[in-house]
């Protein structure tokens, strides 16, 4: 599927596109006349002011390839001069994922040259990475766009996660902490006891008390797996690939099946 | 009248209450601590009165900028009265003589090819900080003579000034300004050339020892984790008219205008990219677009997953076009394919894929798009500083995470309700 398949012409006048705003100057346009002789989307031109024409226009297409995969991690704490790429000597060491729960982790490495505090690393454990943890959430109408040759391609985003540190090496700390002190307060030298245990079988019915809500969802997360995960980074061959995926499979027009009268319903409704 | 107790939470207050000359202090009086960020706050101060004043003046100093320096003198000067610290301005000779070169004048933080429309913005931008707190009287001078100056056509300006609009350190000359003073490093140099008027000037700046910095090529000052130029200067200044001949007005009137404009232009210039759209540039990067959750659907001959939320898939075709211009699409429909399968080992959810709209830029640089029959407007999402990343996360096969890119720039689109509502009156 190329260009050529698509039923009207692309007018791409990029030279005339404005670098210089000066509105004294006067550009030519010839675009929308040549898009407007194109009877099949004539009625579909949105209405030109005669002052204001259009200059360029770009068909969009809608991709799926990547809908169910595409997520936007956030790193709010982190600039975003400073990716986490191999290229600058920083990139991504690992991932691990939750897929039911949607949590994410992903490890990081610390420069430990520079303002790195070695006696707290040496007390947490926490060797030369750092875990940024978060939550994927998912949002309607959200897409990544690219532009191809003339055309812009949509995907939408499946989540969106934002990863911000994890302490986790606190967390175990403490806890290591805690066993130790549990271990000294009790008396090794004194045999455990036996005792006789009575058993009861209680019948489960809905009487039982259940988590519920956020904790269920918490107790959940929290008995799922993370399943580990392989990194490519960007200006991979996988990444290359993947970033063609992005692109629409098909050049073939979709039907619209909502009316305007329909859509500003759908909108009232949703508001 | 600024309170005379000080705040009683102060652990100084117990033990120095007693310095304070003939006011007894009442207990029942408790101030809330004041905020740590006045810094000259919390060091324990002698009188408790002497902090009243402490609080009032630290305030009243950093309301005006008058950074200069903890109040502690006058705390320490004790008594009750609040005796504001007068400055006297300098003549204007003075500030004239020690006021940045006309070169100065900012424009927006953009590069070179994009100055133009870096113009009108940046053309307030620049003025914020100059002579300090004071209205920096002679520090307009230099924007009066801009009619040469970057914010004019191209062809303009001097090639031998070839600095262009560009910051300045200037060590502080006074009080007034430590408060306003931003540090800066050079860099180059921009096509715009300044007016020959100002290159004196310049060279005069420069041997004052002055730092220049274009901001037409420097977004971030400061190195990549410096200052970001948008923060400081949102708002354009339009005080400058006062100070400027009439012949010079003139045309800085003129300039005003087309900053204006340019300014509102550069809104939606700005949406894909500071130079407009430039296929070379638009193709690196991966934009993300925010559309309205409810949008316009599709038809698929599938009943399919909805990717976009709106009306329900039905799997028939739909057989009433309701409004007048989706009529030369129902002769599409007899033509029109399945939308082909993804067929890649990623995506197992059928899905749609095919031309949706059209994406319109328009002379003015207003952008729209024309999404399944809806027209919709476009505009430049707001910016962040943090890291934004696209991953693809596959679980298929094998699970691989791969990380495409960063985002480059946000880009929101709403429908445009007028048009929506006319459009739907009219079909009625």
């Amino acid at each position: 599927m190329d260009a050529s398949s698509v039923p009207f012409e692309i007018k791409e006048e990029d030279e005339e596109v404005t670098k210089d705003i000066s509105l004294a100057a006067d550009i030519s346009v010839s675009t929308s006349d040549a898009v407007a002789k194109d009877s099949l989307r004539e009625n579909l031109m949105p209405a030109e002011d005669d002052d204001d024409p259009i200059v360029t226009s770009f068909p969009i297409y809608l991709s799926s390839r990547l809908a169910s995969n595409l997520h936007i991690f956030q790193y709010p704490v982190r600039p975003n001069t400073r990716p986490y790429t191999g290229s600058r000597g920083e990139p991504v060491l690992d991932l691990r994922t939750k897929p039911q729960s949607g949590l994410i982790q992903v490890d990081v490495p610390i420069n430990t040259t520079q303002f790195y505090d070695h006696e707290k690393g040496e007390k947490w454990g926490a060797v030369d990475r750092q875990t940024l943890g978060g939550v994927t959430t998912t949002s309607d109408g959200y897409m990544i766009g690219i532009f191809k040759n003339g055309e812009l391609h949509l995907t939408p985003v499946k989540g969106t996660c934002q990863l911000r540190p994890s302490f986790t090496y606190v967390d175990k700390d403490a806890q290591t902490e805690k066993e130790i002190a549990r271990s000294v307060k009790q008396d090794p030298t004194k045999p455990t006891e036996i005792r006789a245990v009575q058993m009861t079988v209680k019948s489960s019915d809905d009487s039982a008390p259940r988590y519920s809500g956020a904790l269920a969802a918490r107790k959940r997360a929290e008995d799922e797996e993370y399943v580990e995960m392989r990194w490519y980074d960007k200006d991979t061959e996988d990444a290359w690939y993947l970033a063609d995926q992005l692109l629409s499979a098909s050049r073939e027009p979709l039907i619209p099946a909502t009316t305007k009268d329909e859509y500003i319903d759908l909108i009232r409704d949703k508001i | 009248m600024a309170p005379k107790r000080g705040p009683q939470s102060e652990p100084s207050s117990a033990s120095s209450s007693s310095s304070v000359p003939g006011t007894p202090i009442q207990p029942s009086l408790t101030f809330p601590a004041p905020p740590a960020r006045l810094g000259s706050l919390s060091r324990p101060r002698a009188p408790a009165s002497g902090l009243a004043q402490t609080v009032s003046v630290g305030l009243s100093r950093a309301g005006t900028g008058l950074a200069s320096g903890p109040g502690s003198s006058l705390g320490a000067a004790g008594g009750l009265k609040f005796k504001p610290k007068l400055v006297a301005r300098r003549p204007k000779e003075e500030r004239d003589a020690s006021a940045p070169a006309p070169s100065s004048a900012p424009a927006v933080s953009s590069s070179t090819p994009q100055s133009t429309r870096g113009r009108g913005r940046g053309r307030g931008r620049g003025s914020g900080p100059r002579g300090g707190g004071g209205p920096g009287r002679g520090g307009r001078i230099e924007i009066a003579s801009t009619a040469a100056g970057p914010f004019a056509d191209p062809s303009f300006g001097d090639p031998r000034g070839l600095r262009g609009p560009s910051f300045e350190k200037r060590p502080p000359q006074s009080e007034k300004d430590v408060a306003g003073q931003l540090k800066f490093t050079m860099s180059g140099m921009s096509i715009n050339g300044k007016g020959t008027g100002e290159s004196d000037s310049d060279d005069e700046a420069i041997r004052e020892g002055v730092e220049r910095i274009d901001i037409a090529k420097v977004a971030k000052v400061g190195g990549a984790n410096g200052i970001d130029m948008g923060h400081y200067f949102p708002i354009r200044d339009s005080a400058a008219r006062d100070h400027v001949e009439d012949g010079v007005a003139l045309a800085e009137d003129i300039i005003d205008e087309r900053a204006v404009s340019a300014r509102e232009a550069e809104e939606f210039v700005g949406v894909f990219g500071d130079d407009g759209v430039d296929d070379h540039d638009l193709e690196r990067k991966l934009f993300f677009f925010q559309f309205a959750p409810v949008l316009p659907s599709f038809e698929s001959s599938r009943a399919s997953v909805k990717l976009e939320q709106g009306v329900k898939q039905e799997p028939g075709v739909k057989s009433e076009p309701v409004a007048e211009e989706e009529s030369p699409l129902t002769s599409l429909k007899r033509r029109a394919k399945v939308p082909s399968d993804s067929g890649s080992a990623l995506s197992s959810v059928p899905g749609q894929d095919g031309l949706v709209g059209q994406l319109y830029i328009r002379k003015s640089g207003r952008v729209s798009i024309e999404w399944g029959g809806v027209e919709m407007e476009v505009a430049k999402g707001a910016d962040t500083e943090f890291l934004q990343d696209v991953v693809v996360l596959d679980h298929a096969d094998e699970h691989k995470a791969t990380l495409l890119g960063q985002i480059a720039r946000k880009v929101v689109v709403t429908p445009n309700i007028d048009i929506l509502f006319k459009e739907s009156d009219e079909s009625e």
